[in-house]
């Protein structure tokens, strides 16, 4: 049982690190436990760490702790991971077939280049979803979403800190903008910047934020809050260097 | 149905298909997520025909869009995240927040706090109708389904 817990743990920690709610996470390991015969669960799940004691009908008392790393937002990891705990709820597996079960779990995001031509798309979409209406901007506006791309898969690599990293791109996306408008190729860098920022605000979570603590997951929900707004502080922060930089709205 | 609009859907559709690669999102689940922006600036448009207050077309949509996701979720067997995140992203004030941030740091203290409330009642609108769907259906899943 001890083992079969452990594999548990894995799974949640799996679970919050690829994007899902805590509402989800403590379900899914009282599921799971039950399943195994646990008379009574305790779960305590924050995006931090997550905490289980299982009480067995034989009167054994467990207890487990374990503490996810990198969250973002990895969907198809969320998909199958969520899978997996419907499929060990209903049929119980052996701790072996767990753990092949949890190997075989797909890590890996769509190669970066496909990622960092998304981000190139994102940024001309928004350019002109937001009301550009001239061609070169929005191609511009690619062409900077897609070299960030390439310049975040690389900060990724280094495993650099998250909020310094939306920092640099958010600064560069605006140093870049500024600059062509400068050189007079454009008339306005509104557009492009607010593109490019348009791949950095979804993944602040917030809404996730609030569904976590209307939900009643208070405490996991003001974490979610104070990074996301750390994380906008950041942004809003490379933004302001390059105004700095260039004396003013260009 | 003017060519702005048109532009505007188009270009919804797209971004939010463009995150469906960036956040990992698969097979032919990406092209219900890309459908679901789609739907959510459609929706938008329309009900400007008769509705004026954009924070209660944000609120009316965000609840609409997520119960979309919700659908979707179980269809798909697969958690509402995914919909309600990806979505959601037309939604999302890019400008408001851009334009807020320049008002404040170019001394534009009106501009300021009139781009402040506004971006402000779009974000808590958007973020209110996540909430009453996803509440309401964590609710019901607890105390009514046993779902597995």
């Amino acid at each position: 049982m001890e083992q079969i817990i452990h594999l548990i743990l894995k799974i949640a920690v799996t679970l919050i690190e690829s994007g899902a709610e805590i509402s989800r996470v403590e379900d899914s390991v009282s599921y799971m436990c039950r399943a195994y015969g646990a008379m009574a669960t305790n779960t305590y799940a924050t995006t931090a760490h997550v905490t289980v004691t299982v009480e067995m009908p034989d009167g054994a008392l467990y207890t487990q702790t374990k503490r996810p790393k990198h969250i973002s937002n990895n969907f198809d990891l969320l998909d199958r991971t969520n899978a997996l705990v419907r499929r060990i709820t209903a049929e119980a597996p052996s701790a072996e077939e767990i753990k092949t079960a949890i190997d075989a779990l797909p890590k890996k995001k769509y190669p970066f280049y496909v990622i960092a031509l998304a981000q190139g798309v994102i940024s001309a979409a928004f350019c002109l979803f937001f009301g550009s209406r001239s061609a070169t901007e929005c191609l511009l506006a690619f062409l900077i979403g897609l070299a960030l791309g390439f310049l975040g898969h690389l900060l990724d690599r280094m495993e650099s800190n998250t909020l310094l990293k939306s920092f640099l791109l958010s600064f560069l996306a605006s140093m870049l903008a500024f600059s062509v408008t400068r050189l007079g190729i454009i008339s306005t860098p509104d557009y492009i910047i607010i593109g490019y920022i348009m791949n950095l605000i979804p993944g602040l979570g917030f809404t996730g934020a609030m569904r976590d603590l209307f939900v009643g997951d208070l405490f996991t929900g003001m974490l979610r809050i104070l990074g996301a707004l750390l994380l906008a502080a950041s942004i809003a922060v490379g933004f302001v260097l390059t105004m700095v930089l260039f004396g003013g709205v260009a | 149905m003017g060519w702005s609009e048109f532009a505007q859907i188009v270009a919804a559709t797209i971004g939010t298909l463009g995150f469906a690669f960036a956040f990992n999102i698969r097979g032919k689940k990406v092209f219900f997520a890309a459908f679901g922006g789609c739907l959510g600036w459609v929706l938008f448009l329309l009900f400007g025909l008769f509705l004026e207050s954009e924070v209660i077309r944000y609120l009316i949509v965000s609840i609409a869009v997520s119960l979309y996701g919700e659908w979707m979720a179980r269809y798909l067997k697969t958690p509402t995240t995914l919909f309600s995140v990806v979505c959601l992203v037309p939604l999302v004030p890019g400008s408001g927040l851009y334009y807020t941030m320049t008002h404040a740091f170019s001394g534009n203290l009106a501009g300021f706090l009139e781009k402040g409330t506004s971006t402000l009642g779009l974000a808590a609108a958007l973020s209110l109708g996540v909430v009453i769907v996803n509440t309401s259906f964590v609710y019901i899943k607890r105390h009514f389904g046993h779902k597995k």
